[in-house]
């Protein structure tokens, strides 16, 4: 009975948020979506470009992708291979000077990431991971990937994000309530779990299956509108789907989705995620009686509705549509081979290859790791990009002299490029020695990344060891308004004080 | 000199035969297992590359799985049908083993909470939510 009163409330909570998301600022956007099938044949070049004069009064989109950028420095930063980010980028400036529409700048990078991944942000940057680019055979493929996330940006995709953002919200406000609940009558344990199971599952549906509903036929419209700017820039079309049918071949690589989370380690080698406390491994456990099989079936849905090969298809009957006679023997394969066997290409690649490898290595054969690091050929390679600086100083931190390594910590802090993890590296090293000094390090790094959801609960731990309790409880309702439950368990933890 | 040009006809004509034979013999260990979409177009091969010359609906295929004779670095690959060869798009076909290999794999590495929340507003072609 409490189960089902929880379930209703949370699916008002849910369709509320649904409400507000419909009549608020996203709401062409779902109009877009939901009615996006022309009643006739039309190119979605044609359907969407609004003409520059007719947007005059919006805000110019920015000339440089800074805040994208910043987020990626959140993660591991962005590679410097010069002659393949030329390339990437003059592809690029083809697939702008032919959108139609208002002008909007985009800058591809390319990041240290394996696997098929690609993502654009909503200031026009585009990153694409090296391991994609290696596996990407022409020039026409890589046009199509660049376009796709290109037709992201003209057509004010991230909009939606702000959509998800509220799910995960009310999403984690609903865990909490239930988390307070739990901590205030353990005597109904069962039944709070089953709520707590409730709450998860409607996640479940609310990401599963609503929004990626407007995800797909957004990933869709990115695929058809990208394939009218590669075609107009003078690409190949079967480039979008030879991208397409790499990506499918590269999912069936993909592992499930058990093993992605017990994979998720730091490059510590640490546990990435905090291990579930009891109410979360109560959570857990509740999932898996009362509804992993329901939870299944969301996921089944949506990627059965979304499949690559769909999108494919799509794709291959929107250029028979509009595209037949359009030339389909546009060479470029061995201009893009050749751009990948050049020699900066390959060093900088295998450089990041060799990096991973130590990392993935280091937990089972330190040594060889250790071999791997200081057999790199060019010292001042790896510390020209982020993510090999910030991981090879990880794995030698341990033979270093303790006054040699704070002061690679603090080289690699002020380095501009710097990654978040290397400040919150030095962040941790100081607070040994001064908490003080950990805190304005800290707070410069706040500062730096615009405040970044991850420096919650060490800024408020130092301001704790620092006795500046007003500062404490500012950022405490900060962590609390963030929405995250774990976020907000580890700020509890940092402020001392029981949840 | 008859002699020399001779040998050098003939060494040429040996290296071509054997090119051609190794290029079969790389397109044959491979085989056409499906047709991706209802119609199928047929290519001809020409000085200049390749010419679409007929959509065929899938049923009036060869039957899968079908050898593959040729490949075409041009993205295009041939399988011997009853009236000659047919050459087809290579992203119109499903090939095993597959001519393009991806790497794949995931980074065992965990991402910021912020750029997590989507404050950046991520949104990639790849999809690939290793991360």
């Amino acid at each position: 009975m409490t189960a089902n009163r929880g379930v209703t409330k949370q699916a008002g909570v849910l369709l509320l948020a649904l409400a507000i998301f419909a009549a608020g600022g996203c709401r062409k956007t779902i109009d877009t979506l939901t009615f996006s099938e022309p009643e006739e044949p039309t190119r979605l070049i044609d359907k969407y470009a609004v003409p520059p004069a007719q947007n005059a009064t919006a805000e110019p989109p920015p000339d440089f992708p800074r805040k994208g950028l910043l987020g990626q420095r959140m993660k591991y930063g962005v590679m410097s291979c010069p002659v393949m980010e030329e390339r990437l980028n003059a592809i690029l400036d083809r697939i702008e000077a032919v959108w139609p529409g208002e002008p909007h700048p985009a800058t591809a990078f390319i990041i240290p990431t394996r696997g098929f991944q690609a993502y654009s942000t909503e200031d026009g940057g585009i990153f694409l991971s090296y391991s994609m680019l290696r596996d990407i055979t022409s020039e026409n493929e890589a046009a199509a990937v660049l376009a796709h996330e290109y037709s992201h940006v003209v057509l004010g995709h991230h909009k939606l994000s702000h959509a998800e953002i509220l799910f995960r919200a009310v999403y984690n406000f609903g865990s909490m309530y239930v988390s307070a609940k739990y901590n205030l009558k353990k005597g109904d344990v069962k039944g709070l779990l089953a709520e707590a199971g409730a709450n998860e599952l409607l996640l479940e549906a609310g990401q599963s299956a609503l929004l990626p509903i407007f995800s797909r036929d957004q990933e869709g419209d990115a695929d058809l509108l990208g394939t009218d700017l590669m075609v107009a820039a003078g690409y190949d079309p079967r480039g979008m789907s030879g991208f397409l049918q790499l990506l499918e071949a590269s999912e069936k690589q993909e592992p499930s989705p058990e093993a992605k989370a017990a994979g998720l380690t730091d490059i510590q080698g640490k546990p990435g995620k905090q291990q579930p406390k009891s109410l979360s491994e109560g959570l857990d456990a509740a999932v898996s009686e009362v509804g992993s099989q329901l939870a299944s079936a969301y996921r089944q849905m949506s990627r059965k509705h979304g499949s690559t090969q769909e999108r494919d298809a799509a794709v291959h009957a929107y250029v028979e549509t509009f595209y037949e006679d359009v030339n389909r023997d546009v060479d470029n394969a061995e201009a893009w081979t050749a751009l990948l066997r050049s020699p900066e290409v390959t060093r900088e690649f295998a450089l990041v290859d060799e990096v991973k490898t130590a990392v993935e290595i280091k937990q089972d054969d330190e040594g060889k790791a250790m071999k791997i690091i200081a057999g790199l050929k060019d010292p001042s390679g790896y510390a020209a990009v982020p993510y090999c600086r910030y991981t090879v100083l990880g794995l030698k931190s341990i033979q270093m002299k303790g006054d040699v390594f704070m002061a690679s910590l603090r080289r690699s802090a002020a380095a501009p490029d710097s990654l978040l993890g290397e400040h919150t590296r030095l962040i941790a090293v100081l607070e040994e020695k001064s908490p003080s000094d950990a805190l304005q390090a800290a707070m410069q790094a706040d500062e730096e990344f615009g405040h970044p959801l991850d420096l919650l609960p060490t800024l408020i731990r130092l301001n704790k060891k620092s006795k500046n309790d007003v500062m404490v409880a500012g950022y405490l309702v900060k962590c609390l308004s963030a929405g995250d439950k774990d976020l907000v368990r580890e700020c509890h933890a940092a402020a001392g004080k029981k949840q | 000199m008859k002699k020399l040009i001779r040998a050098c006809l003939c060494g040429a004509a040996l290296l071509s035969a054997a090119y051609v034979l190794a290029g079969d013999a790389f397109a044959q260990q491979y085989r056409v297992t499906s047709y991706r979409y209802e119609r199928i177009g047929i290519f001809s091969q020409e000085e200049k590359g390749f010419a679409r010359v007929a959509k065929v609906p899938r049923a009036e295929l060869p039957p899968v799985p079908a050898a593959v004779t040729k490949v075409s670095p041009r993205g295009y690959v041939a399988v011997q049908g009853s009236d000659g060869v047919l050459w087809f798009e290579e992203t119109q076909v499903v090939i095993e083993p597959p001519l393009r290999k991806v790497t794949g794999g995931c980074d065992r590495t965990v991402i910021s909470r912020t750029s997590q929340a989507g404050v950046f507003g991520e949104r990639g072609a790849g999809e690939n939510d290793c991360e």
